[in-house]
């Protein structure tokens, strides 16, 4: 799983029939000072964040297909959580 | 295609091939370059057209070498969609565990930012 921001929203209506009625958005991998890291990337939302939350990516498609119930989804990234606060030993981000 | 991790400096979520070229990403954002012709191929992929599709980023500007991908819903010359890889881009296909490593399967109307 990594932390990522949500930039956007994609509106797409010709997709697969399996993605059907999920929201997807584009969300933007943090290192773990929160500075973006790597790419861009589209997510689909089940805990229904918007854009500049934190969120948690699941990037594994068997829990993907778990957490749906769909077991033929083509989905590799699931926002599985919106992130209030991260804590390091010395230090916290975020807002409380 | 077997993927492996890259080297310790590059960020953790990112699949190179053994080449250490391709980025094999997951869930991006790809723009419809041209069209694979093969009419002898494995049995579960007749049927299917295969695309080629060249990665952008979520405005829409190139950002990686053009790979070919499955496509599974008609998509069309020059379109913006985005793509699945790895495991998942079999499921679409009649046979889910065809032996493909990208699939389209969707198309961008657009992108909303703040």
């Amino acid at each position: 799983m990594i932390l990522a921001r949500v930039t956007g929203t994609v509106t797409s209506t010709h997709k697969d029939p399996e993605l059907a009625d999920y929201k997807l958005l584009v969300v933007q991998p943090l290192a773990i000072d929160g500075r973006d890291e790597g790419e861009e990337m589209i997510a689909v939302d089940r805990v229904d964040a918007g854009i500049g939350d934190k969120v948690l990516v699941s990037r594994e498609g068997t829990g993907a297909r778990q957490v749906t119930g769909r077991e033929r989804v083509p989905l590799q990234n699931l926002i599985i959580g919106v992130v209030d606060r991260v804590d390091f030993l010395n230090q916290t981000t975020g807002q409380e | 295609m077997q993927a492996m991790c890259r080297a310790p400096n590059a960020s953790f979520w990112q699949l190179t091939a053994p080449d250490g070229e391709d980025t094999l990403r997951a869930m991006h954002f790809a723009r419809v370059i041209g069209r694979v012709v093969s009419t002898r191929k494995i049995e579960p992929l007749v049927g299917y057209r295969l695309l080629w599709i060249e990665p952008t980023d979520a405005e829409g500007r190139p950002s990686g070498k053009p790979l070919v991908a499955v496509d599974t819903g008609s998509y069309g010359d020059d379109e913006w969609v985005y793509y699945v890889t790895s495991r998942e881009a079999s499921l679409p296909l009649r046979d889910p565990f065809c032996a493909v490593d990208a699939a389209v399967v969707g198309k961008i109307d657009s992108v909303d930012r703040r």
